[in-house]
């Protein structure tokens, strides 16, 4: 997992809550649009645990009856998918295993679920929550320099991802983090459209049906945990 | 994944109620011409207040209805566009049949669970011409054209629906069924705009990515550049180069660049730029 860069002076203070359990989060910029988030216990609040057995691999728990749970959720699956890409980019098999196409397109999926990491790595303290742990990947069952096994990988993890992101949904109760997790989950159904094609061009697979799915996190979890050294525990939700 | 049914990743409860709701559309068939065509939207009206257990509140049927009318306009494009004659390679057919039969599903699906609140199918002009079919596009005389509007009616569509999420948070059912929507309109876009790129010999290179690289737009879908602009306001509705999340501006984090940062996060579009944009291909 790469060096987290500390925030630069000024541009997140209107993020980083002073004290206490208020918070800003920014729409936009503009001061009007300020969202402050007080008494947010009940939405924004409450923190996930992080119970550290002391054995190494941890025990994470999210709970979405607070906003913070799910965004924590997102923040795993984001880890997740950010730490493969840049297992693949990173491997030294990189530019021999795909066409300069392709390492283009692997490139920019790392970069985006990098993105998307680092944004709920700040946001979420932003909006009065503690952020899980730094989950620790485990990529042994993918081969890096077969292609096949990659972008099946890679399938696998933003279709995951996009049923993820759609099955949260309806757990959130802040209409702007719903708007903010709407920004990312269709990006990560560009992505699937762009794997799948590089592994079925000219078909239909890019989108395997009309309608996609939206996963509860325990389905989503069960996909996941062979990919992931830390248990995943979701609370208040199915 | 494993290949789904067209109804594959719904609440298992509205399948069972649109499959109720089939089921009194395919009897009205057996009624013969003489059926009043009058006494149909109320019996759907019945069904859909059964469907939900309620009846729908104004917006949430404002939204799904300005829905409805995008997936009308997107079934009945890919219809044509199939249908017409040596437009579309043998190669991209399968692309284009599959995008149609989404689109159709969509549509369905939007004109079922509105029942008797849906709006009519507005009669569109694929010319860009506000009806009078003089506008200036030709898809399906020109291939290449076709996929403009193909990339311009699908990204549109992504930042419509997701315009309008916020406006569902009260209906968990109709939220989630909006989001696995809008989440394969993404899908049909990324698709689109590759092939693009593959035609014009830069695949997997902006403008022609599967994602929106500051909202670049290649010089023969520059028609499309209000696409990819600010809405109103613009503060909540950024253009897609924006590079600032919830206040948060990504650019030089881990080495983002700006063209990572305004990839890596779609933006919704108010309502009425959509239907701006969208207005000279509905005639009425």
């Amino acid at each position: 997992m790469s060096e987290r860069n500390e925030a630069e002076g000024g541009i997140l203070d209107g993020l980083r809550r002073p004290t206490g359990r208020r918070g800003f989060l920014k729409i936009g910029g503009a001061a009007a649009a300020v969202l402050a988030i007080t008494a947010c216990d009940d939405v924004f609040g409450g923190d996930d645990d992080d119970d550290d057995d002391g054995g190494g691999s941890g025990n994470v728990i999210l709970d979405f009856s607070t906003d913070v749970g799910v965004l924590n959720y997102a923040y795993a699956l984001e880890q997740l998918e950010a730490a493969f890409y840049t297992a693949v980019v990173g491997s030294a098999t990189f530019a021999a295993t795909f066409s300069a196409d392709e390492q283009r397109v692997l490139r920019d999926l790392r970069d985006h679920e990098v993105a998307h990491r680092e944004f709920f790595e700040r946001a979420i303290p932003a909006v009065g929550g503690t952020l899980i742990a730094n989950l620790t990947p485990d990529f042994s069952s993918v081969t890096l320099s077969n292609r096949q096994q990659v972008l099946q990988t890679a399938r696998t993890f933003e279709d995951l991802g996009v049923g993820a992101y759609n099955g949260a949904a309806k757990y959130l109760q802040d209409a702007t983090l719903l708007t903010l997790a709407g920004k990312i989950v269709s990006v990560e159904a560009r992505h699937a459209a762009a794997i799948r094609d590089l592994l079925s061009p000219k078909t239909g697979q890019f989108a395997p049906a009309a309608f996609d799915p939206a996963l509860e996190p325990s389905q989503v979890l069960v996909q996941a945990v062979s990919f992931i050294e830390e248990s995943i525990t979701v609370r208040n939700a199915s | 994944m494993e290949d789904r049914t067209t109804l594959g990743g719904l609440d298992p409860e509205l399948i069972d109620q649109l499959a109720t709701r089939r089921q009194a559309l395919r009897g009205i068939g057996r009624w013969g011409a003489g059926l009043a065509l009058a006494s149909v939207p109320l019996a759907l009206a019945a069904t859909a207040k059964d469907a939900f257990g309620q009846t729908l509140p104004q917006q949430i049927v404002d939204v799904l209805n300005f829905a409805l009318v995008l997936e009308e306009l997107e079934a009945e494009f890919y219809t044509l566009g199939v249908n017409a004659n040596g437009l579309i390679p043998a190669a991209d057919r399968a692309i284009f049949t599959t995008l149609r039969d989404h689109e159709v599903a969509h549509r369905n699906f939007l004109r079922n669970a509105l029942g008797g609140a849906a709006v009519a199918k507005p009669t569109f002009d694929f010319t860009g011409g506000n009806g009078n079919n003089n506008g200036p596009f030709n898809p399906f005389g020109n291939y290449a054209q076709f996929l403009v509007l193909s990339q311009g009616f699908e990204d549109l569509g992504v930042r419509a629906y997701k315009g309008q999420a916020g406006n569902l948070i009260s209906n968990d059912t109709v939220l989630t069924a909006a989001l696995t929507i809008h989440s394969v309109e993404a899908r049909h876009a990324s698709e689109v705009r590759r092939l693009r790129g593959e035609k014009a010999g830069q695949k997997e290179q902006a403008p022609y990515k599967g994602w929106i690289t500051q909202a670049q737009v290649d010089a023969a879908a520059q028609a499309l550049a209000p696409i990819y602009g600010a809405g109103n306001p613009a503060a909540t509705f950024p253009s897609e180069a924006n590079t600032t999340q919830a206040g948060l501006n990504l650019v030089g984090i881990e080495g983002l660049t700006a063209a990572m940062a305004s990839e890596a996060f779609d933006e919704p579009l108010d309502r009425q730029t959509v239907l701006n944009i969208a207005g000279p291909f509905i005639a009425g």
